[in-house]
């Protein structure tokens, strides 16, 4: 694995889903490499950052029952599929 | 006789866990109009948000979860349950959310000027050069760390745009979204690699 080949699988290997060679040649790599050990820690710290800024927004108790009642009535009388 | 054991465990195998989505979506399909709602009661906030960062307009969130409702009920019948639930109604949101892009953009000239190359086909310096037109005066030295990415996830082109947001706010796994955007898996990756480093430039974060 080369400095190269690593951006190609950072991300797999941030979201812990790297298959099990490529787990074991980015994480040798990035022991032995300074600059993508580096690189790895803006990636992540980025990730986060960008997670913790815009939770999930709520959706009110009325929203839920407005939009369940107009799919309903968008269905008519329409039965279940079977 | 091994082998009727071994296709009869594979039929076994095959059936959704009960209590799963899956099963909820054969329910719904065998005709029990009960387990839609616990269907809609387990995706609409997820759903919900995943349309909210995809379209500009609040009054037509609503709308659009709506119609990605009525797809699932009349289309659960052709749900395959060997696949995951999740991933068909984030898809059939998709196709709600594209099907809206195409008319908004036919109503606004100014998504005309929405950069459209996604793939990293044109050269890094090009894509650069790209990615500083139009960008939105000071966006950078914008105090609401929250309100500044919001404007930049919204200026990456929507095939990045999408990919992200599932990635980073909904969690998913890159099969899932190479599923749920019908791409292959490198294509997510590269989109990915794109999406972050676009939003890294734009906010000039380094290491400290
Ligand atoms: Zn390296």
């Amino acid at each position: 694995m080369d400095c190269k080949k690593i951006q190609d699988v950072i991300f797999n290997f941030v979201y812990g889903e790297s298959s099990e060679a490529e787990l074991e040649a980015t994480r040798d790599h990035l022991e032995k490499c300074g600059d993508c050990a580096r690189e790895r820690q803006v990636i992540e710290k980025l990730l986060s950052k960008i997670k913790n800024c815009e939770p999930q927004e709520s959706v009110s108790e009325d929203c839920r029952n407005r939009m369940l009642s107009k799919i309903k009535s968008s269905l008519g009388g329409e039965e279940a599929p079977g | 006789m091994e082998s009727t054991a071994d296709s009869r465990n594979l039929e076994v195998a095959s059936l959704p866990a009960p209590g799963s989505d899956e099963e909820l979506v054969m329910q719904l399909a065998a005709g029990d109009a009960a387990a839609f709602d616990q269907i809609f009661d387990r995706y609409h906030k997820q759903i919900y948000n995943f349309i909210r960062k995809q379209v500009s307009e609040r009054e037509n969130i609503e709308d659009l979860v709506q119609e990605v409702f009525l797809r699932v009920f009349k289309s659960s019948k052709n749900f395959d349950t060997s696949k995951k639930f999740s991933s068909w109604v984030y898809k059939i949101a998709l196709n709600e959310v594209k099907r809206h892009w195409k008319k908004s953009a036919a109503k606004q000239t100014f998504s005309l000027n929405t950069p459209v190359g996604d793939e990293g086909s044109e050269s890094e310096r090009q894509d650069f050069i790209e990615d500083f037109r139009d960008l939105p005066e000071n966006v950078l030295e914008r105090e609401n760390f929250s309100e500044t990415l919001k404007v930049l996830i919204d200026r990456l082109p929507e095939k990045q745009r999408t990919v992200v947001i599932l990635k980073i706010y909904h969690e998913l796994t890159f099969e899932e979204i190479a599923e749920i955007c019908e791409c292959p898996l490198s294509t997510v990756l590269s989109r990915m690699r794109y999406a972050v480093n676009k939003l890294r430039r734009w906010l000039g974060v380094e290491e400290d």
